[in-house]
């Protein structure tokens, strides 16, 4: 289905007058600098780590280290920590491909098609807990890179009052530079791509720190170093 | 090296002894100086209030004023920094266009001469324990972008104890004609930055900058508190001790 | 509310503002605050003046091609199935967003924080469409100002500044039948669970753009309260408000400015939500099936080819309102604009007149503390001297007052000619020493040496107003006559 644009052609005619009628020749933008992809793009997986550790701390997300023999475990304490109840998965092949099990005798799964709008909405807002894998660590401000999509909608990464966010190690790059060229040239799957820093909080209230607000109450990485 | 005096329109007006102890100061480093008569004002008070028109005669003749002169040494960073902008002011096809462009290459303020351009840190001054702070003006800081000198220089006045000026960032509240037209604000800016004064407890407050100053002082004095309020000039020509004078190195020429 | 936030005069609302000593001591503090988190986020970064340097080279080139990216922007938001509307001005905005909201006959609205949705004033036209419409601010600071029956915003990013946690409880008091304490913790708690529901029932999200990706049509927000994530996953339809200047080529450029925003609106590295979003897709169950964008000139077009080009590349981090030393004292209210602080004083006068606004540039001492801070490098200072060279020399409007400016003009003829300076020395000494002097001098040093005058006339009225005057020495004293003296002696 293709949309419609309305009142284009007078906008832009205004926009040209201004400048004298005369359009100035398109040319691409060509950067200044690369800044950008080389700052801390020489650091090592482990300095990169360390960085990432001590932003989490100061995003008041909750950072955990393991490996891909104990991160089943590790899911499954901070599922109990959070509180239990209901937990949501996505329907992904990485899961599979990782691994991942969770265990909880109230799971329910993010059902891939148009028609589940209201279903699955409804069951992101009555998890207490989701679990997802992240596209991307970044080092610098401590982020992940989800998506939403077809399997894994924009409400399950929002409503739930907990996040799990499985982190393969080898997912982690400098910065936001490196992921937005990944997503630059590799077109990302769904129609919605997310940066997350921690839990949703808010300075609104005389500018003191309230750590949840909208989205989720807690933000748990669980970063897997040899996946 | 000959150096021209910039003496701005306020000192020439107002205040004599921060003029002469800059003539002293820079006389005892060996420095020659004259004082181009034909030199008025920076045209800022006139320029910044709108008056872009009305001020281009001014602006031309502080240009011609200084035009045979091989280093221009003012008294307020607000008024050198006034001289740094001139070149943007012409055309490129103006004369005055150069001429600005010389007279912003030639020009500093009197710290920054002392530090960069001399290449000097102590010029002897010599207190007996007092405490100061000092105010940073907004244009010597923002728009001729020295943000060393002053601190330097001061450093190394014996016996002066300098103590960190809270919210050194923000304006004073002087602004030129904005203290005149803006009065209802500009109080309460100088109210704030009066406490912030007080609440160091500096017995003596020193800018490099008359406008500040005369702002700052005139609302102490209009409260009735004390305090001593310097000219950062008329601080290093005090109690000079001629042993101590670092010796003028070759110019530096410092890019600045 | 609009652009204009206030039918008062500014100096009735310089008056008002003296008066709030709580906002004032709250915006202090917000500055201070900010002023370490800012300056130590830049300077972890690295390269402070480089980055600038990026971000300015990024909003340059997009302003240049403002019709290529607005073209390329538009036809893959409609290649997605969304909808595009180009409004000239508020007017056309309104009418486009009221037409979706009736063909939607929806009743539940929610919206997540937007600038330019306040300016052209669209909580008013929505409230107006139905007895039972319900349309909820979701920024925490915005639903505040709602509950408090839609005051108005005081701070580009934190518009509640004003209120205090007491003043917030009572409020949620009486309007959300609240019970707990002023803890900011709890109160936040309160506003979440009640906005909750309305979202869960939300058939329509409206919310503003912080860049547009002209390569794939997305839309890109950053907020750390994930209201706008909400806003964006459960109403089947969005609508987008956006300035037309609010675009980038690519998310590889947006990322850029998303760092240069976040490190300026509150010194952290990214904000929490930054997402890139559109329509969704055929096989996706939530985000909007139905989206549609309006991209708004309202006056912006008048800033395209002037001297004032320069005040589009605002990213609106705020960063120039937090170093301010006016906005500092009178605070938000007080610029009667909904963009207050330097950026305000420079925008508000281009998409409002210099009727209206004219008194704004004024209301700066050209520190240039919002040069220096700004990431996108808008000269403010120099575009507020140039706001008022329009005014004076341009269109003569004098708008401070023909008596000062007079006395401006003679400033002028004075300071630009040597005798008549000349004449001006000679005279200094005998006008101020006949005006009534201050009793006392507790000011030690040389200013005060020949006396201050505590009440002048005229252009020294303003002075003398808030301090005293040092009174000129007589001519035979002054630093031209002793350097004379001087050099004769030598």
């Amino acid at each position: 289905m293709t949309g419609t644009i309305e009142n284009r052609e007078k906008f832009l005619a205004t926009l040209l007058e201004k400048r004298g009628g005369v359009e100035l020749p398109f040319e691409a933008y060509q950067p200044i600098s690369n800044l950008p992809e080389t700052h801390l793009a020489h650091l090592t997986t482990d300095e990169l780590l360390a960085i990432a550790r001590d932003q989490a701390a100061r995003v008041s997300a909750n950072l955990i280290e393991t490996t891909a023999s104990k991160m089943n475990e590790v899911i499954a304490g901070l599922i109990e920590k959070s509180g239990g109840e209901q937990v949501m998965i996505p329907t992904t092949d990485e899961f599979d491909h990782f691994g991942i099990q969770v265990e909880s005798n109230q799971l329910v799964q993010w059902k891939i098609g148009a028609e589940y709008r209201d279903e699955n909405i409804m069951a992101a807002q009555n998890s207490n807990v989701a679990v997802a894998v992240a596209k991307f660590f970044l080092a610098e401000s401590a982020t992940i890179a989800v998506e939403s999509e077809a399997g894994q909608g924009r409400s399950l990464h929002f409503l739930p009052t907990h996040y799990i966010s499985v982190i393969p190690l080898s997912r982690m790059v400098a910065r936001s530079t490196q992921a937005a060229s990944w997503f630059e040239e590799n077109k990302k799957p769904g129609s919605t791509l997310h940066f997350i820093s921690g839990p949703s909080n808010s300075g609104d209230i005389e500018m003191q720190l309230v750590v949840g607000l909208h989205g989720p109450l807690e933000i748990n990485y669980v970063i897997v170093k040899d996946l | 090296m000959k150096v021209s005096i910039f003496s701005t329109c306020v000192m020439d007006l107002m205040f004599p002894q921060v003029g002469i102890a800059m003539v002293e100061v820079l006389e005892r480093l060996g420095i020659d100086t004259d004082l181009p008569e034909q030199q008025v004002c920076c045209g800022q008070p006139t320029y910044n209030s709108g008056l872009v028109k009305e001020s281009m005669p001014t602006i031309k003749n502080q240009i011609d004023a200084f035009e045979h002169s091989d280093y221009v040494v003012g008294i307020a960073g607000s008024c050198s920094g006034m001289f740094k902008e001139y070149p943007h002011m012409f055309k490129e096809d103006d004369p005055y266009k150069q001429k600005a462009i010389d007279l912003a290459n030639k020009s500093y303020e009197f710290t920054q001469f002392l530090y960069h351009v001399l290449g000097v840190k102590d010029v002897g001054a010599t207190f007996n324990g007092e405490k100061a702070t000092y105010h940073r003006s907004c244009h010597m800081t923002r728009i001729l972008g020295e943000r060393e000198a002053p601190f330097i220089l001061l450093n190394h006045v014996e016996g002066l104890e300098m103590l960190p000026l809270p919210h050194i960032e923000n304006c004073c509240g002087f602004g030129g004609t904005f203290s005149v037209k803006s009065p209802e604000i500009s109080e309460m800016m100088v109210t704030e930055k009066m406490n912030d004064v007080v609440s160091t407890g500096a017995e003596i407050l020193i800018s490099a900058d008359l406008g500040c100053l005369m702002n700052i002082a005139g609302k102490f004095n209009r409260e009735g508190k004390k305090i001593k309020v310097m000219h950062i000039a008329e601080v290093l020509n005090t109690n000079v001790d001629l042993e101590r004078i670092d010796s003028v190195t070759n110019p530096v020429f410092a890019k600045i | 509310m609009g652009l204009s936030t206030s039918t008062k005069t500014f100096a009735e609302r310089l008056e008002d503002s003296k008066k709030d000593k709580f906002a004032q001591a709250a915006v202090a503090r917000a500055q201070d605050t900010q002023w370490e988190k800012r300056e130590s986020s830049r300077e972890e970064l690295g390269n402070w003046q480089e980055w600038r340097d990026i971000a300015e080279s990024i909003r340059q080139h997009t302003l240049k091609h403002l019709p290529h990216y607005l073209t390329e922007f538009s036809d893959n938001v409609a290649a997605r199935g969304g909808h595009v509307f180009f409004a000239a001005d508020a007017k056309e905005a309104n009418d486009y967003v009221k037409k979706i909201v009736l063909e939607k006959n929806a009743k539940k609205i929610v919206k997540s924080k937007s600038m330019v949705t306040t300016e052209v004033d669209i909580d008013p036209m929505l409230v107006s469409l139905s007895d039972d419409m319900d349309v909820l601010e979701t920024d925490l600071a915005e639903f505040i100002l709602q509950v408090a029956d839609w005051d108005e915003p005081s701070h580009i990013v934190f518009p509640a500044l004003h209120k205090n946690r007491d003043q917030i409880r009572e409020i949620f008091a009486a309007k959300l039948g609240y019970e707990g304490d002023n803890d900011p913790v709890n109160l936040a708690r309160c506003a979440r669970d009640t906005m909750r529901k309305l979202f869960l029932k939300s058939e329509v999200g409206i919310t503003g753009c912080n860049f547009a990706i002209a390569n794939t049509g997305d839309i890109n927000l950053s907020t750390n309260e994930g209201n706008a994530d909400l806003t964006i996953s459960i109403p089947k339809t969005q609508i987008v408000l956006m300035g037309m200047e609010r675009i980038v080529p690519s998310i590889k450029e947006a990322e850029i400015l998303d760092n240069m925003l976040a490190r300026s609106a509150v010194g952290q590295k990214l904000t929490t939500y930054v997402t890139f979003a559109g329509q969704k897709a055929d096989d996706e169950s939530d985000g909007p099936e139905d989206f549609h964008v309006v991209i708004l000139d309202n006056g912006r077009s008048n800033a395209i080819g002037t001297e004032f080009e320069s005040i589009l590349q605002c990213i609106r981090c705020g960063a120039c309102l937090n170093v301010c030393p006016v906005y500092r004292q009178i605070g938000g209210h007080a610029y009667g604009s909904i963009y207050p602080g330097p950026i305000g004083s420079v925008l508000s006068p281009v998409l409002g007149g210099y009727e209206q606004y004219g008194d704004l540039p004024y209301a700066s001492t050209l520190c240039g503390a919002c040069t220096e801070t700004c990431p996108v490098k808008i000269p403010l200072h120099e575009l507020l001297i140039a706001h008022r060279r329009v005014m004076e020399d341009d269109l003569k409007m004098h708008h401070d007052g023909s008596f000062v400016n007079m006395e401006m003009n003679a400033v002028g003829m004075g300071t630009g000619h040597p005798a008549m300076f000349g004449m001006a020395m000679n005279m200094a000494h005998a006008g101020l020493s006949m005006l009534p002097k201050a009793k006392e001098i507790t000011v030690e040093g040389s200013l005060f040496e020949y006396g201050a005058v505590r009440k002048a006339p005229a252009l020294a009225k303003g002075w003398t107003d808030v301090r005293d005057l040092p009174v000129a020495p007589p001519h035979k004293e002054q630093f031209r006559q002793w350097y004379k003296k001087h050099k004769a002696g030598k």
